[in-house]
């Protein structure tokens, strides 16, 4: 695996604007709403499915510790009206995945936004 | 015109209220050490800071506590009936005993159905209206609900996989399937997060005998055409809680009566809840479904644990809160694994 010197990025307040969605599959207060990390990463798994989409990227830590980070997203229906396919993401790629981290302080969270290795930007 | 007027007089109140507690300092669900002991105020819409259903669903991603009063909707039965049969029956006998359909005559309800909830969705409805149609013991029930989702320890059965049951069933049909003698409806939502059906007897034979009854996630249903409107009865309804934004729970007593009649490119949709035992009359919200027009979105069957793992990668911790595991923690599902079967038996054979 090519080794990725990790971009964290540590976000707090709620400067970036919050939209409730209309409806969730259930509760997100698992999930720190106050606090916005984006990752760099490669694409270890991408799974398109229902109710919930997740991308699980590794992520290199300035130790040199690869964490795999899981990133909830919605159902296939709603990431598919954001433009995301089940071909956007591929074990290996790039990506920059910015989430809404576990309060729990796992390695997870909801993402926010996601730029794929062509460049495109999902929000 | 009555209930307009005490809607807009509840309204009224509720504006004059926000506006004297900003001068008056009282327990609110946020600042109570024992929510159990403030009763007399928990219909009282300042006691929850004036929010909405859904506004104290939102609250953990919320910068304030403070609702915005909203309340528009009325959310108790517009009917005398005193119990679901009662109503059903009497809308029977308006319908001359009901429609006799062929499949040439059935009304077209083909197509892929979206809907909004009414104030299931919870956009317009002040907690304290809520708990105001609620029994004491539901109440209390409810109020637990709210100050559990208030704190982030919110308990959707969604989040372990479990089914949603009755009331957020309903909301989400998206799909009437329609013969003579049944009405299948697909509940599968345009989310596409799980999937559900309910069957609805219409050949006459009624509810099954009472000692085969027991509790069902969708009940049981019978119903009968009014023309081209479907009236449907339900009972043997699994006792739950509504969550998502409603968050009431209602008991094994609960009993609904819907109608369902197409007009233009939408299904309006109504349904009376009778719970002697959880509410202080009968519920009622309307609902209309729209065709969604959107060739790529197509009814599919898929179960929370496509995802979610069979409840095991979303878990309460031991100070009350949800937590979801990830990879790399003990117990984590792994969705993307073809054969999860195969790392169990590796555990037994090593």
């Amino acid at each position: 695996m090519r080794k990725l010197g990790a971009i964290v990025l540590l976000a707090t307040g709620f400067a970036f604007g919050i939209v409730p969605s209309a409806e969730a599959h259930h509760s997100l207060s698992a999930f720190d709403y106050t606090t916005e990390i984006t990752l760099e990463g490669t694409v270890t798994k991408f799974l398109f499915g229902n109710p919930h989409t997740f991308l699980h990227i590794a992520v290199t830590g300035e130790d040199g510790e690869v964490v795999v980070w899981a990133a909830e997203m919605s159902s296939v229906q709603n990431m598919a009206r954001r433009g995301v396919r089940g071909s956007t993401f591929k074990v290996g790629d790039v990506v920059t995945l910015s989430v809404n981290p576990m309060k729990s302080g796992s390695p997870g969270g909801k993402y926010t936004s996601v730029t794929a290795a062509d460049g495109k930007t999902y929000q | 015109m009555s209930t307009t007027l005490t809607t807009t007089f509840r309204i009224a109140l509720i504006f004059l209220s926000m506006t004297m507690a900003t001068f008056l300092t009282a327990q609110t669900l946020f600042t109570t050490s024992d929510y159990r002991q403030d009763r007399e105020q928990w219909t009282d819409p300042a006691y929850f800071n004036f929010n909405t259903l859904r506004q104290i669903v939102n609250l953990h991603r919320s910068e304030s506590d403070a609702g915005s009063g909203a309340d528009t909707f009325d959310i108790t039965t517009p009917y005398a009936y005193q119990t679901s049969m009662e109503q059903y029956q009497a809308w029977l006998e308006e319908a001359n005993g009901g429609t006799s359909h062929t499949l040439e005559t059935l009304p077209d309800w083909d197509g892929n159905w979206g809907g909004n909830g009414s104030w299931f969705a919870g956009n317009q409805v002040q907690v304290s209206t809520v708990v105001a149609a609620l029994t004491p013991q539901y109440q209390e029930y409810y109020v637990q609900q709210t100050k559990a989702e208030a704190e982030g320890r919110a308990w959707w059965p969604s989040a372990f996989c479990l089914p949603d049951g009755f009331v957020r069933g309903i909301q989400t049909p998206n799909q009437f399937i329609v013969r003579p003698q049944q009405v299948v409806i697909i509940n599968g939502d345009a989310l596409q997060t799980e999937s559900q059906i309910r069957w609805i007897h219409n050949d006459g034979s009624g509810h099954l005998p009472e000692d085969l009854h027991y509790p069902k996630w969708q009940g049981e249903s019978i119903g009968f055409w009014d023309g081209d409107a479907l009236v449907v009865h339900t009972n043997q309804i699994k006792q739950w809680n509504a969550s998502r934004s409603m968050l009431f729970e209602w008991s094994e007593q609960m009993t609904a009566v819907e109608r369902y009649e197409r007009v233009g490119d939408e299904i309006m949709g109504e349904v009376t809840l009778y719970d002697p035992v959880a509410f202080v009359e009968p519920l009622h919200a309307d609902f209309t479904f729209g065709l969604i027009d959107d060739p790529e979105v197509r009814p599919v069957y898929n179960t929370c644990t496509d995802s979610d793992g069979p409840s095991t990668n979303v878990y309460v911790t031991e100070d009350g809160f949800i937590a979801q595991r990830v990879p790399g923690d003990p117990g984590y599902w792994d969705a993307g694994d073809p054969r999860p079967w195969a790392a169990h038996f590796a555990i037994g054979e090593n």
